[in-house]
């Protein structure tokens, strides 16, 4: 038998695919997904209880005595907890200035040569925040939430994070020809930072609805909400796969051609 | 201090997923184009032709028999020989270069490549990793090559034989009966006959059939009927079946399975989404491309005398007996003379 | 009010639906790459009866890089007494008349076409070349392309197959390393190419003609009326109008080529919105002709017309946003609850305009390559950029279509100043 039978002759770039199988990806996705899927929708009683303990030890200092409450409310298979503490109403003044600062963005901003892209982006920030500013300018008592509201509507949007957050990595990442063990570290790490980064933001975004304005909410629901999620998904994502091709270089029995 | 650190933490798992793309935008450690071959060029013959030249490139001038270091893909040792004659059971363990000819006996194991420039005679159940040949090459049953084999002249392959990934020669290239093979390149590639040549008359020797195209295209959903003439070309929604002794003045594209009768001739090229059935004595002027499966039957000629047309077939092609294709055939599946 | 109010929620979930339909388009595409069978394309085809070639070559002030593709296409492996090469100057005010001259004189298979009088424009230029042209086959390189030698092979070979209308090949950026807006654009491009194309192609639905780096049959686009000169996407359009009369457009992930992408983000921005205003344009002639078309399968069709449709998913998705903010400020916001405003963001899968995140992922696999893997979440900025301009260009096409106006070709703007290409490992 030839030494070196090297019968395989790699094939170019156009042609290659990767050595796996629908089959084992949906085996993979069923053991390890779902599960993740089902522990979210059985446990995030106690996910939201523990942000908003968290959230209740951090803020409950800054506010009068027990203004800052956690409450609870009826969602799928049990309550889950939020936060009520008072809002502060932004003044007349502190929305006019909010307006004209978002205005001056609005008019500037497109001016700026450089880093469009991201100019667009804050552009976008800016037009939101001077809405909300008007809003508050003319219809300052009409505004139709309070804390409480916000806060459940933020709690209802990060279940929803949660359970699907590993639904969408792991349809990215299952098909990936990398090692289980990778691949599920790699969902839980994205799942594990989704939980902390959600329940962080959360006492972020009430402390500055409680102590600066709730003229912010429109930014933090339609800007720093859902989807700057993807950021850390995409990032880690990246991280993942970059460390892949790394690996895959010279590994030709991951490799199939046409 | 709480709150102040749950703010910054908040920042810091914002900004943190940007980190590496911007260490990355600033050290561009992947930042050039993706790598493109501005030289490169289809040519069957590619492997042996790299490999002649770097060989060459390496030895210099030759003048003694010794075992040199060349560089090929990485630094090998190469032995120089007057004339190649292994005897039963040898192995080899260095690339060869030989000036003369090169006569193997039975179970010879060559580990590395060859290079031969007269004749070459391979012998019984060899083994060899690649061959290049500057005169004929004679391989006797049951060798297997598993790399690629090339002639200048031509190729006479036996029973049994396999032929690696790639079996080109600038002249004739006969196989005998269960050779496979990968990609085969020759003027023409033929594989033995059971009984004498099927002698071509008529309208099948014309060397210029015309090929109609273009504006007549032919939309057909129903089997052509034996002894149909079509001068025009054909496309099929679905699977079709060409009857005997069809002539047709154009090319034929099918997205299903594709069934030529025999003795049908087709002036233009082939192509089928499925597989191809090409039946006994058939003429084929053009190339044949399948995404499935070519099956060519007894005596089918493929091509002619003046030209190069290629069968390529994704999943297989089978060969039968004194089958003629003047010019390439290449499947990514496995090919196999019956 | 309340019947408004049910109009703007059925809106969003209108939204969520589009946007779920092209991710589930998307992940399917993703999956056919990285694992499905590819079918193979006719590279492998050996021929000696070339069909002859015209390579067309548009250029309105081109002197940076008129001598780099006319160099690079004399080294060309085809059998130069089958190919003619005709540099179409199209009013150019500075050098490229004398430099394309040169070359004509030295050469009599190269044959420059001086327009200086006439309609403007692409389109119209290549149908005063095609006129002038004698080969069966015309392929298209924009001026700042490199063909390396075997693509014009490559791409002819393709036209063995009756049915084969046109051809389009990889577009690679030369300029990768120029900024983090080549970068980006390259990022795209992989996933664009790599993976959408060429999935389109191994599951026979209808891959995209892209205008350069490609082919097709001249008689045919005779036959059709030449290239319509009233639409900017002049390549969307004979994409539509070759497949809905019977003719298949291939895609060559083979056929490779360097391109030169935008280094600043005015001109990506004048880019977008003109592809966005033709595209749109394109959508609106043919998206009745396509779904009635007698010669597709109703997975072309449908695939067809979500293609069509790609460049409207922006502005719905910016309808959308601001319809969600209409309803957030009405005190609407029940339907932001939960699962369906995250399926409305996560569905268009992240910052994807052109590729998704994990379509571009898998395309950067493929390749080899790694490290610019990790730019992916700088694509959010890219979301906001691609989705202001892209609406632009679809309310430039609606007013266009209203008012009968004619667009204005532009050329977008060069920035090699050298031919010299150091390519990755």
């Amino acid at each position: 038998m030839i030494k070196e039978a090297k019968s395989i002759i790699l094939y170019h770039r156009s042609h290659r695919r990767i050595a796996g199988s629908l089959g084992l990806f949906f085996l993979q996705y069923f053991f390890f997904i779902v599960p993740l899927f089902l522990v979210v929708i059985f446990f995030y009683p106690y996910i939201t209880h523990v942000a908003c303990s968290l959230a209740h030890a951090v803020l409950a200092p800054y506010f009068p005595d027990a203004t800052v409450k956690i409450l609870q409310f009826p969602y799928f298979l049990g309550n889950a907890s939020y936060i009520d503490l008072p809002g502060k109403d932004p003044t007349l003044f502190f929305s006019l200035l909010n307006a004209l600062a978002s205005l001056a963005l609005l008019i500037f901003l497109p001016t700026f040569k450089k880093t469009k892209h991201m100019l667009i982006f804050f552009t976008v920030v800016a037009f939101i925040n001077f809405v909300s500013s008007l809003f508050f300018l003319f219809f300052p008592n009409r505004f139709p939430y309070e804390v409480v509201e916000f806060s459940e509507l933020y709690i209802k949007q990060q279940i929803s994070i949660w359970l699907f957050i590993p639904v969408i990595t792991g349809l990215a990442v299952l098909p990936l020809p990398s090692s289980l063990a990778s691949k599920v570290i790699t969902v839980l790490v994205i799942f594990l930072y989704s939980l902390v980064f959600g329940a962080v933001r959360y006492v972020v975004f009430l402390f500055v609805l409680g102590k600066v304005s709730m003229l912010y909410m429109a930014i933090f629901f339609f800007v720093l909400g859902p989807l700057i999620d993807f950021v850390y998904v995409v990032g880690i994502y990246g991280v993942y796969v970059a460390r892949l091709a790394e690996n895959m270089r010279g590994n030709f029995a991951l490799w199939k051609w046409s | 201090m709480i709150l102040t650190l749950i703010i910054i933490l908040f920042i810091l798992m914002f900004l943190i997923p940007f980190i590496p793309g911007a260490y990355e935008i600033r050290k561009k450690k992947d930042a050039k184009p993706l790598f493109i071959d501005m030289e490169y060029r289809k040519d069957p013959r590619y492997f042996s032709l790299s490999f002649r030249k770097l060989l060459m490139d390496s030895l210099g001038e030759i003048a003694s028999d010794e075992i040199h270091e060349v560089t090929l893909s990485k630094l090998e040792h190469a032995e120089i020989l007057d004339h190649g004659r292994p005897v039963t059971g040898t192995e080899l363990d260095m690339i060869l270069y030989i000036r003369h000819d090169l006569i193997s006996e039975s179970d010879v194991t060559f580990h590395k490549e060859v290079y031969v420039r007269e004749q070459t005679t391979i012998g019984k159940n060899n083994q060899l990793q690649a061959l290049a040949c500057d005169g004929d090459v004679h391989i006797q049953a049951g060798t297997t090559f598993f790399r690629w084999l090339d002639a200048q002249g031509s190729i006479r392959a036996e029973r049994a034989c396999s032929l690696g990934v790639d079996a080109t020669c600038g002249k004739m290239f006969s196989l005998a009966k269960t050779c496979s093979f990968t990609r085969l390149y020759g003027f023409p590639v033929q594989t033995d006959s059971d009984e004498a040549p099927f002698q071509r008359t008529g309208i099948a020797l014309e060397e210029n059939l015309n090929v109609f195209e273009g504006d007549l295209i032919e939309r057909i959903s129903s089997d052509i009927p034996p002894f149909t003439i079509k001068n025009c070309s054909l496309i099929a929604a679905k699977s079709l079946t060409i009857g005997d002794h069809v002539v047709i003045c154009g090319h034929v594209k099918t997205h299903g399975d594709l069934i030529i009768g025999n003795e049908a001739i087709i002036a233009g090229n082939v192509f089928a989404e499925g597989s191809i059935t090409i039946g006994p004595r058939a003429t084929i002027r053009g190339t044949v491309f399948s995404q499935q499966h070519t099956h060519i039957g007894v005596d089918v000629l493929i091509g002619a005398a003046q030209g190069i047309k290629s069968v390529i077939s994704k999943k297989g092609v089978t060969l039968e007996s004194g089958v003629t294709i003047y010019g390439y055939t290449m499947t990514e599946g496995k090919g196999l003379v019956l | 009010m309340e019947m408004v109010i049910t109009l703007l929620k059925a809106y969003l979930l209108f939204t969520i639906g589009v946007m779920l339909v092209y991710s589930v388009r998307h992940y399917i595409f993703t999956l056919n790459r990285l694992f499905g069978e590819q079918r193979i394309y006719y590279q492998d085809i050996l021929n000696s009866d070339l069909k002859t070639i015209s390579v067309l070559i548009p250029m309105h002030n081109e002197e940076k890089v008129a001598a780099n593709i006319l160099d690079v296409l004399l080294l060309a492996d085809y059998d130069k007494d089958k190919m003619e090469i005709i540099p179409m100057n199209d009013f150019s005010e500075d050098r490229t008349r004398e430099i394309v001259d040169a070359y004509a004189q030295q050469y009599p298979f190269i044959k420059p076409l001086h327009r200086y009088e006439g309609e403007r424009g692409k389109p119209a230029a290549l149908n005063d070349a095609i006129k002038q042209a004698t080969g069966e086959i015309i392929i298209v390189f924009d001026a700042d392309y490199l063909p390396p030698r075997g693509i014009l092979k490559n791409i002819a070979v393709s036209f063995q197959d009756p049915e084969v209308g046109a051809v389009m090949g990889r577009v690679i950026p030369v300029n990768t390393g120029g900024n983090i807006l080549t970068r980006l654009l390259d990022l795209e491009r992989s996933g664009g190419y790599q993976v959408d194309q060429q999935a389109r192609y191994n599951l026979r639905l209808m891959p995209q003609y892209g205008g350069t780096v490609g082919g097709f049959r001249r008689k045919v686009l005779l036959d059709l009326g030449g290239f319509n000169t009233k639409i900017l996407a002049e390549d969307t359009e004979l994409t539509y109008r070759l497949s809905i009369h019977g003719w298949k457009v291939l895609y060559a992930n083979r056929a490779e080529c360097y391109e030169e992408v935008p280094e600043k983000w005015t001109v990506r921005a004048r880019q977008i919105r003109r592809w966005s205003r033709g595209h749109n344009d394109v959508m609106f002639r043919y998206f009745f002709p396509l779904l009635t078309s007698p010669f597709l399968s109703f997975r072309e069709k449908f695939d067809g017309m979500l293609l069509l449709l790609v460049y409207c998913v922006p502005v719905i998705l910016l309808i959308g946003l601001i319809d969600s903010l209409f309803l957030f400020f009405w005190g609407d916001m029940s339907i932001f609850a939960g699962i369906f405003f995250l399926i409305f963001i996560g569905a268009y899968n992240t910052f994807g305009n052109f590729a998704p995140f994990y379509q571009v992922g898998t395309a950067c696999l493929l390749d080899g390559v790694s490290r610019r893997i990790l730019l992916l979440p700088f694509l959010i900025f890219n979301f906001f950029f691609n989705m202001w301009y892209i609406s632009k260009g679809f309310f430039d096409a609606c007013i266009d279509k209203l008012i009968n106006r004619k667009a204005v070709w532009q050329k977008t703007e060069r920035f090699r100043t050298t031919s010299n290409v150091e390519p990755s490992v």
